[in-house]
This record gives structure tokens, C-alpha cells and sequence, in this order.
């Protein structure tokens, strides 16, 4: 569901699916490290399966933090329909793929 | 056609369950590059009734998947709480990060994903929305990749050429000739997938005539009748001749065709929507009898162009709409007040016999069925049975097609033989329709009446009409609109 690693950056790494039945548990585990954000956020999609509205609520909200912060938000390993519904989404705008 | 169906209670644990059962669809009918949108969509789907329809209360959805040649539909039935979609806010990125909201975003993505999405109000029976999922057949341009075609010039004559009702084989060169006389620009996408001209022709939803060129054994033209609810009347249209042929009068030997197949499988009518950027198309359909019986402003998108006419259209295409009486026919017809004088005319034109009644009868629950064409961008509310509760089903799916689907143009059809037409078409007039004619027999076998809400700008200056009467059509039809613009 997620990994998280808080080195130079803070890597939240999503795996497999991120949906209406996990993504409040994925979010509450997140939510620990936005309170104390002190560096960018890499959101690393390489091993994300599936996305929904519901996994994309998750990632708006590590953006909004990111801001909040003056810090870097990026999208690290999206590919195929992952992609495209970042891409479709908007999400581009705000978040920048590496 | 196959159907199989899930019921579940409203509750997001069941999610997975839902997505097994699309799952196993998709294994059973061989659809695995359709997976992924299906996977979203039913989730996304499920996800928006549960917080417009349910929010806290219990209830259960009935989850239909139904396959037929065309379209995988995922229908998602329910009985929840009545909504207002209006409320629902369009999904839309801000400048600002901090004011981007998710809201919306299950509807918008259903909608990216999907081929088509219908909204079904069935009244006390509750309500479906229906998402639509093309099966992908192979294009015309895959099929002809890697062939050069090299330009030929060719000099038949009339007797070379046989008009001839259509066979399976004829389906790839019918995609080659829309490809090589519109190019890619042709809005019924339909006919540049060689597959699904046979698969509409089999289930006769299209009936093709083809021109063929015996001398050199190929498709030169195409001409056809359309109806997709297989009704008493169909559409005349799809009508395109190879290049290397045009000058024959090809065109007129294939209506000819057209007409007789019409009356051999027992049509009532057969209406034709000839466009107006030039007259030759509305001689054609007065030369054969067809009568005037409305107008469409910019019901072609003006994505169309014509490779070797015209470049591109200057503005959306407004089209003259013409019906062909086949059989005798009687009616009893409630007209509204307000176009009473212009209906009669369009009725005693067509000769058909009818009588007028103004009697009002008991108001039961309605049916307001709505259907947006992505390929024309215009949006039909079909009022098939007038009722209490039929406005405030107009509105939710005038607001559908309005902010959801982006439509163009949207049409409105009334059924001309409910005795309780006369207040709904006044709540209609303050709305922004206005009148556009007629359609006899198009709405499960009853005549209609037409009202277009249009939402792009069309000029009068570059429509043309060829008679008279069609002329008196189209000005009483243009009045209307301008007084529409005007309040």
C-alpha cells in the first residue's frame, strides 16, 4: 500500500493500489510526516498499479502540504493509465514529474 | 447481447466485489485492453452514488454489465435518495493550489474514461446511470497501414456501375471512400471502422446501398438508412461517393435504392437533415417528394470538412430537416397555442391526416430519457411520457449536457400525442429553446416536437435554402431564435 522513507527527502512510495478501501489508511499514515515536513516530497508511482479519485485526494493533499511548507513536490515512475490520470487530472500543473 | 448482474448493498466494502465482477466480465468477454477504464469507472461510478444517492442511509445498487457488438454498458442501478445533479460541482484545476478541490473528480474521470454516460430517471422505479465502453475494432487507417495508394485516374461510365444493397466484403472500401473524401473529419465515427459497418448492417440498426463499379470490381459510393431503435422511421444519410466518380448521378440512382428498401421493409417515413452550406443537397430531397419539417441550426460539428469541396467549415453546420411520407397514416395531435398555425402548415404539406384535440387528461409520473452524441456534440432530452415531476428531469439533464458533457446543441422532443403538452412546452419557451419543427413517428412511434437550445453562434448569412416552403420553415424556425436571443 505505502512506503515511507524520510531521508534528504521524503519518499512516499505507493504500491500496487491506491483506492476508496486504503486510501485513508494511506493517508493517516502520511499525515505524521506533512506535520513535520522539512524537505521535498518524491511521490514514487513505480510499482502503483491503480489509481482512483480517491489515491489522487491522498496526493492533493501532500501537494497542499508541500506548498504550505515552501517545499518541492515530484512524481517519480508514473507510466501507462497511472499516468495519463495524473495527466487527465490536472495534476501536472501543480506537481513535477521526474 | 449478453447481460449478467450484481446487487450489493451501498457500502464501500464492497468495492472489490464490484471490481471482481467487472473483472470476470472482462475475462469472459475477451476485453482485457478495456480493464483499466472499467476498473475505474465502476469505482469512481460507485463511489459518486454512494455519496449523492446514499450518503449515510443503507440501501442496495443492482450492478448490470451487458455486451453487445458495440459497447460493453455498466449500468448502475438504485433507489437512493433523489438528487439534484446540478449541485454537483464541476471538477477543475485552479491557478491556486490551495483552492483545488477533488470535488467533481469521480465525475470527470468517469467521463474521461468512458465512451458515453447516460443519466435515466425511471421515476418511482428509481434511477440508472449507464456508462458506456466502445469495443475497440480496428480503423480503417490500421487496416490500410503500410499500403500506398497511388492515385488513379478513372473514366467509367453509368454502365459500368450497378447500385446494389450491401455484402460484408463492401465494409472495408465504404471506410476507404469516407477516408479519402473527408479524411478524418467525418463525425459519424462509425463509418471508419470496417467492422462495425458490418455489426450495425446485421443488426440492421444501418441498412447500406453501395454503388459498385462491375468493370473493375470495387465500391465507388455509399448510401444508407439509419435508425438505432429500429423504429418505424429511419435517417437517411452516410452519403459519400469515391471521387474518381463524382458526375454520374450516383448519388440520385443510391437515394433511388434507398427509398425502396425504405418502403420493401415497411418504413413509415424516412427523414433526411440535407446541409445548407449549399441548395443541391435539399433539390435532391424535394426532387424524390420529401417535405420540409424543420431546421438544425449547427447540428454538424464544424470539425467536418470535405477533402475535395471544401476546407473547412466556417461555423458549426445547420442542416434543413425533410421527411418522406412512405405510408398513410392518421394521428390525433395535441398542438401547443404558440405554434399552432406553423405546425398545421408543416402538417398539410406532409398530407398527412391528423385532427387536433385539446383535451387535458390526468398527469401520471413522466419519462425523460436523455443521450449526448460525443461524435456531433449535441446533447437530446426525450420526453417520451409527460408528467408532474417531467421538469425538474429536463433541467437535471439539460445541466448534464449543458456543464458535463460540453454539448453544443441540445435538442428537446415532446410527444406531440400527449394531451398535456400545452404547460410543459410553456415551461419550456422560458428556458432557452426555441421551436425547430417536427418529427413524425421518431419517439417509439410518435410524432414529436422539436425545440434546440443552441449554445454556439451560428450566422443566418451562411445558410442557404432551395425552395420556398422549406424558406417559410426555416424563417418562421429563425424569428423564433432571435426572439429567444432577444429577452
Amino acid at each position: 500500500m505505502v512506503e515511507v522513507t524520510n531521508d534528504e527527502q521524503l519518499v512516499i512510495k505507493l504500491v500496487q493500489r491506491l483506492d476508496t478501501t486504503n486510501a485513508e489508511n494511506t493517508a493517516a499514515i502520511i499525515e505524521e510526516y506533512l506535520d513535520d515536513l522539512v524537505s521535498d516530497i518524491v511521490i514514487d508511482v513505480t510499482q502503483l498499479e491503480y489509481i482512483s479519485s480517491a489515491g489522487l485526494q491522498v496526493v492533493l493533499k501532500c501537494a497542499k502540504a508541500a506548498k504550505e511548507k515552501n517545499k518541492n513536490i515530484y512524481l517519480r515512475g508514473a507510466s501507462g493509465t497511472v499516468k495519463e490520470i495524473f495527466q487527465i487530472s490536472g495534476f501536472y500543473t501543480f506537481i513535477k514529474e521526474i | 447481447m449478453s447481460k449478467s448482474k450484481l446487487v450489493i448493498d451501498s457500502n464501500k466494502k464492497f468495492l472489490p466485489m464490484l471490481q471482481c465482477f467487472v473483472m470476470e466480465n472482462i475475462k469472459l468477454f475477451h476485453l482485457l485492453n478495456l480493464s483499466e477504464k472499467l476498473m475505474l469507472c465502476s469505482e469512481e461510478a460507485f463511489i459518486y452514488i454512494l455519496n449523492t444517492s446514499f450518503r449515510s442511509e443503507d440501501g442496495e445498487l443492482s450492478i448490470d454489465i451487458t455486451v453487445n457488438e458495440f459497447y460493453l454498458i455498466l449500468s448502475f442501478k438504485d433507489k437512493g435518495l433523489p438528487f439534484d445533479i446540478s449541485l454537483t460541482q464541476d471538477y477543475k484545476i485552479e491557478e491556486s493550489l490551495q483552492n483545488i478541490s477533488t470535488d467533481g473528480l469521480e465525475l470527470f474521470l468517469m467521463k474521461q474514461f468512458s465512451s458515453k454516460i447516460e443519466w435515466l430517471n425511471h421515476g418511482n422505479r428509481g434511477k440508472e446511470l449507464k456508462l458506456y465502453f466502445e469495443i475497440p475494432h480496428a480503423d480503417i487507417v490500421t487496416l490500410i497501414q503500410n499500403k500506398n495508394e497511388h492515385k488513379i485516374e478513372i473514366h467509367a461510365e453509368l454502365d459500368d456501375i450497378e447500385i446494389k444493397t450491401f455484402q460484408e466484403k463492401d465494409a472495408v472500401r465504404i471506410s476507404q471512400i469516407i477516408y479519402k473524401t473527408y479524411g478524418y473529419t467525418y463525425p459519424n465515427e462509425d463509418l471508419y471502422y470496417p467492422q462495425k459497418i458490418i455489426n450495425l448492417n446485421k443488426s440492421a440498426k444501418l441498412i447500406s446501398i453501395v454503388a459498385y463499379d462491375k468493370k473493375r470490381d470495387d465500391i465507388v459510393g455509399h448510401y444508407a438508412l439509419e435508425r438505432d431503435d429500429l423504429g418505424s422511421v429511419a435517417e437517411i444519410g452516410q452519403a459519400v461517393v469515391d471521387p474518381n466518380y463524382r458526375g454520374l448521378g450516383l448519388m440520385k440512382l443510391m437515394r433511388k435504392k434507398v427509398g425502396q428498401t425504405a418502403v420493401k421493409i415497411g418504413l413509415e417515413g424516412i427523414i433526411s437533415q440535407p446541409v445548407t452550406t449549399h441548395t443541391f443537397s435539399q433539390k435532391v430531397n424535394e426532387g424524390v417528394g420529401a417535405t420540409a419539417i424543420g431546421f438544425s441550426y449547427g447540428v454538424v460539428p464544424q470539425k467536418q470538412s470535405f477533402k475535395a469541396i471544401k476546407s473547412k467549415l466556417t461555423q458549426r453546420e445547420s442542416c434543413m430537416l425533410y421527411f418522406l411520407p412512405l405510408k398513410k397514416r392518421a394521428r390525433r395531435l395535441y398542438f401547443p397555442k404558440k405554434h399552432n398555425q406553423i405546425l398545421h402548415e408543416i402538417y398539410m404539406n406532409l398530407e398527412f391526416e391528423y385532427s387536433v384535440d385539446d383535451k387535458k387528461s390526468q398527469l401520471e409520473n413522466g419519462a425523460v430519457k436523455s443521450f449526448y452524441s460525443k461524435n456531433f456534440e449535441v446533447g437530446y432530452i426525450y420526453v417520451q411520457k409527460i408528467g408532474a415531476d417531467n421538469f425538474q428531469s429536463i433541467q437535471e439533464a439539460l445541466y448534464n449536457l449543458q456543464f458535463r458533457m460540453k454539448a453544443d446543441v441540445i435538442f428537446i422532443y415532446i410527444n406531440l400525442e400527449d394531451a398535456n403538452i400545452e404547460e410543459l412546452t410553456q415551461q419550456i419557451e422560458k428556458e432557452k429553446f426555441f421551436f425547430a419543427g417536427i418529427m413524425p413517428s421518431i419517439l417509439n412511434g410518435k410524432d414529436v416536437i422539436r425545440y434546440e437550445y443552441l449554445r454556439t453562434l451560428v450566422e443566418n448569412s451562411e445558410i442557404n435554402i432551395y425552395s420556398d416552403r422549406a424558406r417559410s420553415i426555416f424563417e418562421y424556425i429563425s424569428n423564433q431564435r432571435t426572439q429567444k436571443f432577444n429577452k
